[in-house]
């Protein structure tokens, strides 16, 4: 049935452009490749369809090829339904990795987002230390579902963004730049401060000579101060 | 000198703010506040061995959690505690006074080791090893004559006795008896013999002498266990017969010093606990615990005879249903007068008992709570005062005369009150079966702390002082997991707050809730049917105040608590996503309500992230706390403009421990939206390992964990920033456009290792948050955010030192003023329970491990609250001062210009 309108619509589209990697590049020890296959479901219940397939053909660089079966008139007017209905489009992925090992994932977004946008979506695979994928999640881009349906011919073929997603690189406490940069700062001090080697009084001088005045000039009016006060008291 | 410090300070800027910061951040305690805020009880959990030294004053015990220490007999006060290793392969295997007084231990584990301890001050009077290659779960230990005895039984075949002299370790000989009857679990050694029992029949064998004779002993009816009696004159057991047609019964039964005769006792209907020898009578006396509905009493009969010779008349208050209670020893004074006697019980519930001869209990413990598992702290109810003050605006349907007349009795009352108080004919009024003293204060400071332990006990304690309130043992539960929720707060009205506690049977293994009220500790016990996987409280309240939780089973169907509040999901049903992680699959999934109906609940699966067990395992998933608010949404930066915040409240941090051929150990944190099932962020360690703490909150993530390379402890910190612009300021939603946040990160030595973290929370988020840190060494470590800023940077710009980022340093400070517990060492920490008060300032803690501490820490000073040394009368006897003289200066002044006027 599936292949049946592939066959007879003939709408695959392989594409190799919208591919990003996001991350720090995190150092694979080898390289692989691997598979995805898409199916989603149209309606709440019922069985998946068959939606495309993703091949990453490097997990270092993040190369993707994406094929896509189109949308029949039918799965337009159920995926429109669900739009309207404020339901959620769900989709299920099966990774198989290079080790024929299959994984299966599922992911979800708004329909409404998915309609509004004429199709557009964003499909993130995230992938783990090892480059096995972790998820795989579907987002949609800009779209505020707001209500507005746009025509059946724009809603017959995807429009995804694959993103492969790799871990970030966790930090490790840098020590050897503090390092440097105490080393720089000693050096500049000692580069910039020659040893002063003036004597105590000559290096203080200013702050010494009037303090010593104060001291000479509030000692002065004292004596005067203490024989008025001793005065009255013989 | 002078001259060098001016050095410092001019061209080591960062020494400076560092050290300003630390002095202006940092909460130090005055002599004089010691214990003013905070208490500390210690604890030594459950009783696995016991024995009453010499002197008849102290018990020296050992337990399950490792700790061997001295308690005193008279308060039950801990005099001394050692604890020994915490690897979890390392246990105690026996305890025993030595013929010297000594209490002797020996420990299993990798590195087994023999150890006397003074039982006076504690003190370690020797130790050495013991092989490691020992098989110790099948090895018997006993103690003789400065000989230590290690009874490895080999199941059916025979028996290998190794001895040691007590005090070098040396082995003085070895030798082997071939009896067909020895099993670990049917033997025990009483003094010189190996006793064990197969069907009907005991068999006696003196272990300390090669090429002794076993003895067997007939009883003539099937035994199910054996126990050694440790006291008496003589070695023996107390049997535990099982008979099909009488029921149960027991039996003491003695030998002579051979093994090769024996005094069998007359059938007792309850078991025996204890053997007196009474040296008048030349008798033996047999003492038992009989229950009779909530109470044990103390019966004393004679061996041969089984006639009753004395029954304590009082009786110790003890539930029915909580298991027989064990008598690990009984102390008796030096002369031989019974009634001196006092009996060390150890209950199911983990509770250490002393209660005397005549059935008077001398003092409790409640060991229970070394090892707790679920903390919540609870606001305390109004008083009637305050309350009658609530009434008066709770009621909106009255009308404005109705209104007015209720505010004028509410007037008199307080006016009432006033008088009452000041003629000092205060009388309180109370509701029925509450203390006076537990009301709320005015700034919420005074709060019941609610605790849940590992032995299925509950308590509430006051937090003032740490007193037991209330307790409540849940028997034949599974404690692994335990979740504590809070259903309804003191602060609706007529309606007592009500906690709900999660559990699970233990036999059928399906999920119990216990909903009780957290201020008095009654409630009740419903068991579900079911097993819940995952919990929820709903952010709404039923007509009753009372929050629904949700409750995932494990075969995804949904439940709410309480049924009737299903009227109140179905709003929000389309809106209601649950997440489910299973670490041994390493799946998570996340279900969505929206396909319920009004009438059932129904949770389809939206999405689903695969942690592949063969590349990694899930360690732990950190969410954030509900109760946290953030006040600012972003931060201000050195050009003014703002970086708000990536504060998404569906976020949770996925902690997984991953392998790898090349780097062995691989650290992964993932940041997961477990809405939308999108992984937000994810990094990973190389080289890293646990232990891993993780702490979760606002719009930051920090976590530790020892670096292999390094051989360190290392502490990270995320920071997610949506940037310049604010994508959405009203409302948050994972599912439409989801943003993609910065990520600021960085990470520190902390020279220190770690065993529990968690962030202080203040009512309203305003204050800053400072990271409460366990440390291995016993210290409670409190770290300003701003240290583990990621934005630290290595070179500071004048922008950034406007907005006050220190530079970076790779090594974290642990100074002194920050340890909390100041001179307090808290042993085996395992969890920091933060809690806010009514003060935005303050934020309550809790710490619990093997003992409890309790402090208050204020992150930001407490700004809200004035100086302990302020002084409200004399500022009031200066203000007045002033104004009189300011009043008096003006009337002269006044004076003066009229005579002035008049000249």
């Amino acid at each position: 049935m599936k292949t049946h309108y592939i066959a007879v619509l003939g709408f695959i589209l392989v594409s190799f452009c919208n591919v990003h990697i996001l991350g720090d590049k995190f150092d694979f020890e080898v390289d692989g490749t691997v598979f995805v296959r898409l199916k989603h479901y149209l309606s709440d219940d019922g069985n998946p369809e068959d939606r495309g397939n993703i091949t990453i053909q490097s997990i270092r660089t993040g190369s993707v090829a994406l094929s896509h079966a189109g949308l029949a008139p039918h799965h337009i007017t159920r995926l429109k339904a669900l739009a309207k209905n404020d339901q959620i489009y769900r989709l299920q992925a099966t990774v198989v990795s290079a080790n024929n090992k299959m994984v299966e994932f599922f992911t979800f977004m708004k329909a409404c987002g998915l309609v509004e946008s004429a199709l557009s979506d964003v499909l993130t695979i995230s992938l783990d230390h090892s480059g096995s994928v972790v998820a795989v999640s579907l987002s949609a881009p800009f779209v505020h579902c707001q209500g507005e349906i746009p025509v059946d011919h724009k809603l017959r073929y995807f429009n995804t963004t694959v993103i492969v997603k790799h871990m970030d690189v966790g930090p490790v406490p840098d020590t050897a730049t503090y390092i440097q940069k105490m080393e720089r700062e000693r050096e500049a001090r000692e580069r910039g401060d020659p040893k002063d080697n003036r004597s105590f009084l000559a290096k203080y001088w200013m702050y010494i000579v009037p303090l010593l005045i104060f001291v000479l000039l509030s000692s002065a009016g004292q004596p005067e101060g203490g024989a008025g006060g001793a005065a009255p008291a013989r | 000198m002078m001259a060098r410090h001016l050095n410092l300070f001019i061209f080591m800027p960062q020494v400076f703010i560092i050290l300003f910061s630390i002095f202006t951040v940092s909460q130090c305690l005055y002599e004089d506040q010691v214990g003013k805020f905070d208490w500390h009880q210690s604890f030594i959990g459950k009783l696995k061995f016991a024995f009453g030294d010499a002197s008849g004053k102290r018990a020296i015990v050992a337990t399950e959690l490792n700790v061997v220490a001295a308690l005193s007999l008279k308060t039950g006060n801990i005099l001394w505690r050692h604890i020994l290793e915490k690897d979890p392969q390392t246990n105690i295997l026996f305890l025993s006074p030595t013929s010297s007084g000594e209490a002797l231990v020996v420990t299993g584990g990798p590195k087994p080791l023999v150890r006397a301890f003074d039982p006076i001050n504690g003190a370690l009077a020797w130790e050495w090893t013991l092989p490691s290659t020992f098989p110790f779960d099948r090895i018997l230990w006993a103690v003789s004559t400065e000989k230590l005895y290690a009874l490895s039984l080999n199941e059916g075949e025979d028996f290998v006795v190794q001895q040691f002299n007590i005090r070098t370790g040396s082995q003085t000989s070895k030798w082997k008896t071939i009896v067909p009857w020895v099993h670990k679990s049917k033997c025990v050694p009483s003094r010189d013999l190996l006793i064990c029992h197969s069907g009907k029949t005991l068999h006696t064998i003196r272990f300390s002498q090669k090429d002794a004779k076993p003895y067997p002993v007939e009883l003539g009816q099937p035994i199910a266990q054996i126990e050694s009696v440790k006291s008496g004159e003589k070695a023996g057991v107390f049997v535990d017969l099982s008979n099909l047609e009488s029921g149960p019964s027991s039996q003491v039964v003695l030998f002579s010093d051979q093994g090769q005769t024996s005094v069998k006792c007359k059938p007792l209907s309850s078991p025996a606990r204890w053997v007196f020898f009474d040296s008048v009578g030349e008798s033996n006396i047999i003492l038992q615990m009989v229950q009779r509905d909530e109470k044990l009493s103390i019966v004393t009969s004679d061996c041969i005879s089984g006639n009753k010779i004395e029954e304590s008349t009082g009786g110790v208050k003890y539930p029915a249903d909580l298991g027989p209670p064990h008598v690990e020893s009984v102390v008796c004074g030096s002369n031989h007068d019974m009634a001196s006697c006092r009996l060390l019980i150890n209950s199911p519930d983990q509770a250490i008992t002393l209660v005397q001869y005549s059935g008077k209990v001398l003092w409790s413990r409640e060991e229970a709570l070394a090892q707790i598992s679920a903390v919540e702290m609870m606001d305390l109810p109004v008083s009637d005062k305050d309350a009658a003050i609530e009434k008066e605006f709770d009621s909106k349907e009255a009308g404005v005369l109705g209104m007015f007349g209720r505010r004028l009795v509410s007037q008199a009352l307080q006016a009432q009150h006033l008088l009452q108080t000041v003629f000092g004919l205060h009388d309180p009024i109370q509701p029925a079966g509450q203390r006076a003293d537990l009301v709320r204060d005015d700034f919420g400071l005074h709060k019941m702390i609610v605790v849940a332990t590992k032995a299925g006990k509950l308590f509430g304690l006051d937090n003032l002082n740490g007193e037991i309130i209330w307790q409540k043992a849940l028997v034949n539960v599974d404690t692994r997991s335990m979740q504590l929720f809070i259903q309804r707060t003191t602060r609706h009205g007529p309606f007592p707050a009500q906690c709900l506690l999660l559990l699970k049977d233990k036999i059928s293994k399906e999920s119990i809730l216990y909903t009780f009220n957290p201020i008095t500790g009654e409630g009740s016990r419903r068991s579900l049917g079911y097993r819940v996987l995952q919990a929820m409280p709903l952010p709404v309240v039923d007509e009753e105040s009372l929050r629904p939780i949700l409750f995932l089973d494990s075969s995804e169907k949904v439940h709410i608590e309480p049924q009737s509040a299903i009227s109140l999901v179905d709003p929000l049903a389309s809106n209601t996503y649950m997440y489910v992680a299973d670490p041994v699959t390493g799946v998570m999934t996340g279900y969505t309500l929206a396909q319920s109906t009004s009438e059932r609940l129904v949770a389809s699966r939206v999405w689903e992230v695969v942690f592949q067990p063969e590349t990694q395992t899930i360690q732990s998933v950190v969410g954030k706390s509900p109760q946290e608010r953030v006040h600012s949404q972003g931060r201000v930066l050195g050009d003014r403009s703002v970086l708000y915040k990536y504060v998404n409240p569906n976020l949770v941090a996925v902690v997984t421990q991953g392998t790898d051929t090349v780097h062995k150990y691989v650290l992964n944190v993932y940041l997961l939206d477990v809405v939308s099932g999108a992984i937000v962020f994810s990094i990973s360690h190389k080289r890293a390992r646990e232990p891993i703490h993780l702490v979760h909150t606002e719009n930051w993530v920090v976590y530790t964990y020892f670096s292999e390379k390094w051989r360190r402890t290392e502490i990270a910190a995320i920071e997610l920033y949506e940037g310049k612009t604010q994508s959405n300021s009203g409302t948050f939603s994972s599912l439409i456009a989801p943003v993609q946040p910065m990520v600021e990160r960085q990470s520190y030595i902390l020279p220190a290792m770690v065993q529990s973290m968690s962030p202080t929370i203040t009512e309203k988020g305003i204050t800053s948050r400072h990271i409460l840190v366990g440390l291995a060494n016993g210290a409670v470590l409190e770290v300003p955010w701003i240290f583990l800023d990621p934005r630290r940077p290595v070179t500071v710009t004048p922008e950034m030192r406007e907005e006050g980022i220190i530079p970076y340093m790779p090594e974290l400070p642990i100074p002194t003023e920050s340890v909390i517990n100041y001179n307090k060492t808290l042993p085996q920490i395992s969890g920091i329970h933060t809690a806010p008060s009514g003060l935005e300032s303050t934020s309550l803690v809790l710490v619990y491990g093997l003992d409890l501490f309790y402090t208050r820490v204020a992150p930001s000073k407490t700004f809200d609250l004035l100086k302990e040394d302020f002084d409200p009368f004399l500022i009031s006897m200066v203000l007045i001062g002033l104004g009189l003289a300011s009043y008096t200066t003006k009337r002269l002044a006044s004076r003066k210009a009229l005579k002035q006027a008049w000249k």
